[in-house]
């Protein structure tokens, strides 16, 4: 068997919705870790850096992640239950799963709002006029990195619901709760990088 | 591969239909349970007072929960070599781009010791 025909079978084997989001899937963990790879980097350059990243808010962080985590498990359970195609209780999975989404995006607004009247935003005047240049980096890449991880999280939650939407009007397409879990997944995976990194590692 | 089973117009694409498609179901409470108490453990570790300590042991579990999440989650353990090809350029070039930046984050001296 030659190298073309292995390849051709590997190809074959999976669904192309599927291969399409694996391949979505490894482009996204370039983008986010160029940034985790950035952030550590930095990190290690900077020891000041230590002194921000105790600024933020571990509790608030730490309940994100647990939300996130059940989060996947609820999906799961919805795509166990696309498999026997019982639509009650793919709606009742999905809609926890976007419950998590909400109550991880209202944590996230309520640090963000602590964060910015604490007078660390994007550009961090105060920080500037101290002539702390490089802590007002730190708060940079922090909302780069939060703030495109929260705008996966909303758009993991719109692909879960239009697929859930379109499957309990239809009746079809189950498969699809498969390739939206997927994506979730991968939500949370990058999460389980970005909450050490911002919140445990002073 | 036959085209049996595709629809019209779409003999010629890398199509499997999803009934045809198998891949195994793990005991998903067993993995989420292991989940919480690694996240429980990434937790305690960053109480300890050695920094470097912090960083490997959180590190080194956020590892370990993104592979059960990818493994069984996600379904890669099932998934054609294909995949786990595309994921691993995906490490390899962050790989490189860790690599490659490193130098800028130590001071020169290090690598450069100028002769006495």
């Amino acid at each position: 068997m030659n190298t073309l025909s292995i390849s051709k079978i590997a190809w074959n084997r999976i669904p192309q919705a599927r291969l399409a989001m694996w391949t979505l899937i490894a482009g996204e963990f370039v983008i986010f870790g160029g940034l985790i790879v950035t952030y550590l980097l930095n990190r290690m350059k900077y020891p000041g850096w230590g002194e921000m990243a105790m600024h933020t808010n571990v509790i608030a962080g730490t309940i994100n992640t647990f939300v996130l985590l059940t989060s996947s498990f609820f999906v799961v359970k919805a795509h166990e239950a696309a498999l026997k195609k019982n639509i009650g209780k793919i709606k009742f999975w999905i809609w926890l799963t976007i419950l998590c989404a909400l109550i991880f995006l209202g944590i996230k607004a309520y640090e963000y709002t602590h964060e910015i009247h604490a007078g660390f935003t994007l550009s961090s005047p105060a920080l500037l006029a101290q002539g702390k240049h490089v802590e007002t980096l730190y708060w940079s890449l922090y909302y780069t990195m939060t703030g495109l991880h929260g705008l996966h999280v909303v758009a993991g939650a719109l692909a879960l619901f239009f697929v859930m939407r379109n499957i309990s009007k239809t009746g079809t397409h189950f498969h699809r709760i498969e390739v939206a879990g997927l994506y979730w997944h991968m939500v949370d995976i990058i999460w389980i990088f970005l909450f050490p990194l911002i919140y445990l590692i002073h | 591969m036959s085209t049996q089973g595709k629809p019209a117009g779409l003999e010629h694409e890398l199509w499997v239909p999803a009934e045809n498609d198998y891949h195994g179901h793990p005991n998903y409470l067993k993995v989420y349970l292991i989940l919480l108490g690694l996240f429980a453990i990434s937790v305690l570790a960053s109480l300890l007072s050695n920094p470097m300590i912090i960083f490997i042991v959180v590190f080194a579990v956020s590892i370990v929960k993104a592979s059960l999440v990818l493994l069984n989650f996600m379904h890669l353990r099932w998934e054609p070599n294909i995949i786990w090809f595309m994921l691993f350029l995906a490490l390899a070039t962050l790989g490189f781009l860790f690599i490659g930046l490193y130098p800028d984050t130590v001071p020169v001296e290090r690598f450069f010791v100028p002769n006495t």
